[in-house]
């Protein structure tokens, strides 16, 4: 009998051998899929999409204008409001409506925060060939009802398949495939990314005039709005500030005002930051904008101060902090609290110290003459004592330098008289770090990439800061080669 | 839809799971039904065209086949005497020459108006503006059904050899259909005999696991020589012969071997491909290629290149002529007047000729083709002639031709003249390919290899690495494929040996496969003949 309940029949052998032969196949193409994805535009979307369910009780959809202004560290620290910001470069309103669709499952948000931008990009983002945006937006989706309804309702049959298998794109990378591409890069700050540097403007465009929204786009505004009511999720809708400089500022204001009396109909309006900010925020155009289509860090903070306060006397959002849950999110946020501070920091002494970090892969190098800055005696104490330098550099009236460190400590560092010629190509652990310069034009000098992000190209002391748990560039700063009293963030 | 597009691995699978859901009986209704699927999602436009095609020549076959039988019946009276019976076969045979006739006139009539109307059309537009400058005829209305070439050669094949009485005609029609448009052979062929293919799609079409696991891994053969191999092959020599001027003489040259690689893997590839497909519904389609750059001669290499379309040119064009009777009378006047040598190589010469122009034009309209043909013609005609002169010269000089370096040599040989063909059609025009060849002869400087030179046209140093590693690896299976079946040998070794192995070629094929939105896709260069 026992013999009998083993002894399989030679079908059954090989149907059980086809089905594990089918199914090593699909464990390792999805490996491979993973390891071939680009990473550079993958960590939110890593980080939303791998979460466990209801983590996140907001939720902010929309374009880059929602990534760069509303900050989930900020509201966490203040309210404990467990934020996670899924935005993505023009992400177009139908790619919203069926991310929210995914967040309203698997996360059950109390609260969706939308940015409206994309009433007026509608057309460009979605129809004319630019898949990449939606790419960035679904790939990492997973394959689930809402992935499946976005390919076959967004895009003509003929480009379902590059969408349900995106290995079909990423698969020519495999020339490019380094260690680093075994790992998932992780967001700082939860889809969240701050711009240090501004851009003066003269203030807002401001008109009450309308234009029409391009149907698809006021079709999927009305669907996403319908959305929520219907899952009971409160929508905020915002207009993140936008300067009048930018060419398209009037018509993308008018059609802001057009989504808002759309959102009338359903008994909503847009927080239009554009008006509202300047007068109760104290928003400031002239400081608060890094171009003139997103907030820098300073505007950011204070609309997701807003927004926090907003929701919190509206909306039963609940205080995570403390959960068990949540364990690492004050760590996490804490460590973006150093790195965006750092962005800040112009005194010499007090930078090389918070560069010394464990995460951090940082690579100097200098561009043109940097004798002077280097004999400088502050620069110089600065940079025995504090970041352990060893060459001599009070010997060498003109140079070539690169110097590594590697958590904080010295791994490389080269000096040489005469033009600049040296190059460097290692990995520093497994991220690649490259330094070149052109034989024949030394005013070109060095320049430096850490795991393809290139640093700047100033003349002076350039500063490159690169977080290797992360996989993100912190810093990219220089000390100039005519002032060099302080640390420039440009 | 090709087999390189990604919706045909859906439609395979859907069309084999209906295949064996089917009772056995029914499922020869399933393959005609996938297969007018097939056809119709390349273009229902295309549909009527074989329609019309199978049904006229299936009604051809049929009043032959009955003028035959009715030949026999009246012959069958014994009271007939010799004159009487040459009378009675020689209006049956009118009347049986008749319906063949008309069948293939209208049918090789509609391939060449689809086919080389083009071609005709340039030369009349050019005559036409040198005197008004004004009127232009206009080609782009006609339509080149899918696989017409190879779907009209079959048909013709089998109302010949209906004709000359070597299989009876196919009393049902649908089973006929079947024949011709049988999807995995529809695109690039093989140019299947009826009483083959049309044979051994009647039989018990039933389910066997070793069958369709060699056919699985004969598609992933066929896909890897395709994707990997051919169209890899095929960035470089695009990117070279866009820009022939620009290119050095030793980037020339790699192009043209190269491109003998890339037609070699592109159309074998594709034939593994619909050879693995049929297998795995049961149905062997004959071999196509069987190794020809193993080849020792010119005559060997095409008896190994493209063999269904060689075997149909012997048996339906080379045969026709060599044996009528008008080159029969032309051999005997001939041998009166001069050497028997001379002779031989006059009436070699004449099928010799026409087949190969023939075949040449069968490839594409364009004097490429037409010179491809009289290229081989020359070679072959010569090749016949001296080899008894060489076998002589040989022997006087103690050559040993049966040396591994000789064989090397000759195997090298038959690259070369290979190449030289290719050279009349891949570069674009006669123009272009005389631009490569003075590029050659007076550009080439072999040391520029080292300074990366070939890096210069779309492949950078790991994609000429996993080139050179794959045609590396084709040789070896192809060695190993000469001594005997390699999927046979896998199939004994334990599972984990065959599944890594198999497992190698698939990822093979995901990972460096030249496929998807970053690349553009190339079709079968076989699917526009």
């Amino acid at each position: 009998m026992k013999n009998k309940r083993f002894n399989l029949s030679v079908l059954q052998k090989r149907i059980i051998s086809a089905v594990a032969f089918l199914l090593a196949a699909i464990v390792l193409a999805v490996s491979l899929s993973d390891t071939l994805h680009m990473k550079e535009k993958a960590p939110k979307m890593v980080d939303f999409f791998d979460a466990k369910n209801e983590t996140y009780d907001v939720v902010a959809i929309g374009t880059s204008r929602i990534f760069s202004t509303v900050m989930p560290h900020y509201m966490w620290q203040k309210y404990g409001q467990a934020v996670g910001n899924m935005s993505q470069s023009r992400q177009s309103v139908a790619a919203s409506y069926y991310l929210a669709k995914y967040a309203i499952r698997t996360q059950t948000p109390d609260v969706i925060i939308f940015d409206v931008a994309a009433v007026r990009y509608e057309s460009q983002t979605m129809w004319e060939g630019k898949y990449s945006y939606l790419h960035e937006s679904i790939d990492r989706m997973g394959f689930n009802r809402e992935r499946y309804e976005a390919i076959t309702e967004l895009l003509p049959m003929k480009d379902w398949a590059e969408f349900f298998f995106p290995f079909m794109l990423y698969h020519s990378r495999w020339d490019e495939v380094e260690a680093l591409d075994f790992k998932d890069p992780i967001s700082y700050n939860n889809g969240a990314e701050a711009y240090m540097s501004l851009e003066v403007s003269a203030g807002p465009p401001i008109t009450t005039e309308t234009i029409e929204l391009e149907a698809t786009a006021e079709k999927y505004y009305r669907m996403l709005i319908e959305l929520c009511q219907a899952n009971n999720v409160n929508l905020i809708l915002i207009n993140a500030p936008i300067a009048q400089e930018d060419e398209d500022a009037y018509p993308f204001q008018k059609a802001v005002n057009r989504a808002n009396q759309i959102a009338g109909e359903y008994g909503l309006s847009i927080i239009d930051y554009n008006t509202f900010a300047q007068q109760q925020l104290g928003f400031n155009y002239a400081t608060d904008l890094t171009n003139p289509t997103h907030c820098n860090n300073y505007g950011a903070i204070k609309i997701t101060n807003h927004l926090a306060d907003y929701i919190n006397q509206n909306f039963p959002v609940p205080d995570r902090r403390g959960e068990k849950k949540y364990n690492g999110w004050d760590e996490k946020f804490a460590l973006y609290d150093t790195i965006i501070s750092l962005r800040d920091i112009t005194d010499v002494n007090e930078y090389f110290k918070r560069i010394k970090h464990e995460n951090f892969i940082v690579v100097l190098y200098g561009k043109g003459n940097i004798s002077n800055l280097l004999n400088d005696v502050n620069i110089k104490n600065s940079w025995f004592y504090t970041l352990g330098m060893k060459k001599d550099i009070s010997a060498h009236p003109y140079h070539s330098y690169i110097a590594i460190l590697d958590g904080g400590k010295i791994i490389y560092e080269l000096l040489q008289n005469g033009p600049d010629v040296q190059v460097f190509d290692r990995y520093v652990g497994d991220i690649p770090v490259h330094c070149t310069s052109d034989p024949n034009d030394a005013a070109t000098g060095i320049i430096c990439e850490v795991n393809g992000n290139r640093g700047l190209g100033r003349f002076g002391l350039n500063i490159l800061v690169y977080d290797k748990t992360r996989l993100q560039v912190v810093d990219k700063s220089y000390i100039s080669a005519t002032d060099y009293t302080k640390i420039s963030h440009p | 839809m090709t087999f390189v597009d990604l919706s045909f691995i859906g439609f395979l699978l859907a069309s084999i799971l209906i295949f064996y859901i089917c009772p056995v009986k029914h499922r020869w209704l399933v393959l005609l039904g996938a297969s007018i699927a097939f056809y119709a999602i390349a273009g229902v436009k295309f549909l009527p065209f074989i329609f019309i095609t199978s049904l006229t020549i299936y009604l051809a076959a049929l009043g032959i086949g009955k003028v035959w039988t009715k030949q026999e019946n009246a012959l069958s009276d014994k009271s007939l005497d010799r004159a009487a019976k040459k009378q009675i076969k020689e209006s049956h045979k009118k009347k049986a020459r008749a319906f063949l006739i008309l069948a293939i006139v209208f049918n090789i009539g509609i391939l060449c108006v689809s086919k080389y109307t083009k071609f005709l059309i340039e030369p009349i537009n050019g005559l036409i503006s040198s005197f008004s400058g004004t009127f232009e005829l206009k080609a782009s209305h006609i339509i080149v059904p899918l696989g017409i070439s190879y779907y009209t050669f079959s048909s013709v094949g089998y109302l010949l050899d209906v004709y000359w009485k070597r299989y009876s005609p196919e009393k049902n029609y649908a089973r006929f259909a079947l024949y011709l448009i049988y999807f995995p052979h529809i695109l690039q062929g093989p140019i299947e005999r009826y009483n083959r293919l049309g044979e051994r799609l009647k039989q018990e079409l039933r389910f066997d696991y070793k069958r369709v696991s060699f056919g699985i891994q004969l598609m992933l053969w066929g896909y890897f020589k395709k994707l990997v191999i051919a169209d890899r092959a095929n960035m470089f020599i695009s990117s070279v012969f866009d820009n022939i001027n620009g290119q050095s003489g030793i980037t020339l040259l790699v192009a043209l071997a190269l491109d003998v690689v890339y037609i070699y893997t592109d159309f074998s590839g594709c034939m593994d491909i619909a050879r693995g497909v049929s297998q795995i519904f049961g149905v062997e389609l004959d071999l196509n290629f069987n190794h020809p750059f193993f080849s020792k001669t010119v005559t060997e290499f095409w008896r190994r290149w493209h063999m269904s379309l060689g075997g149909w040119f012997r048996d339906y064009v080379y045969y026709s002529i060599s044996t009528s009777k008008k080159v029969k009378n032309l051999n005997k006047s001939l041998r009166k007047k001069l050497p028997d040598s001379v002779t031989r190589v006059i009436i070699t010469a004449i099928p010799v000729t026409i087949t190969w122009v023939l075949t040449g034009v069968w490839h594409g309209s364009g004097m490429g083709y037409v010179m491809w043909g009289v290229y081989y013609a020359v070679l072959i005609t010569i090749s016949i002639a001296l080899t008894p002169e060489l076998d002589k010269l040989f022997k006087r000089f103690n050559i040993n031709t049966e040396t591994t370096a000789w064989k090397f040599m000759q195997m090298f040989k038959v690259f070369c003249i290979f190449a030289g063909g290719r050279l009349c059609t891949s570069p674009g025009s006669l123009r272009n390919s005389y631009y490569v060849i003075k590029g050659v002869f007076t550009r080439l400087n072999i040391f520029e290899v080292v300074n990366g030179v070939l890096l210069e046209n779309s492949l950078n140093t790991a994609n000429w690495f996993i080139l050179l590693a794959s045609i590396a690896l084709l040789i070896v299976v192809s060695v190993y494929q000469e001594k005997g079946s390699v999927r046979e040998r896998l199939s004994e070794q334990n599972a984990p040996v065959s599944w890594i192995m198999t497992f190698g070629l698939l990822f093979a094929i995901l990972v460096f496969g030249i496929y998807g939105p970053n690349f553009s896709a190339a079709s079968f260069v076989y699917m526009v003949f």
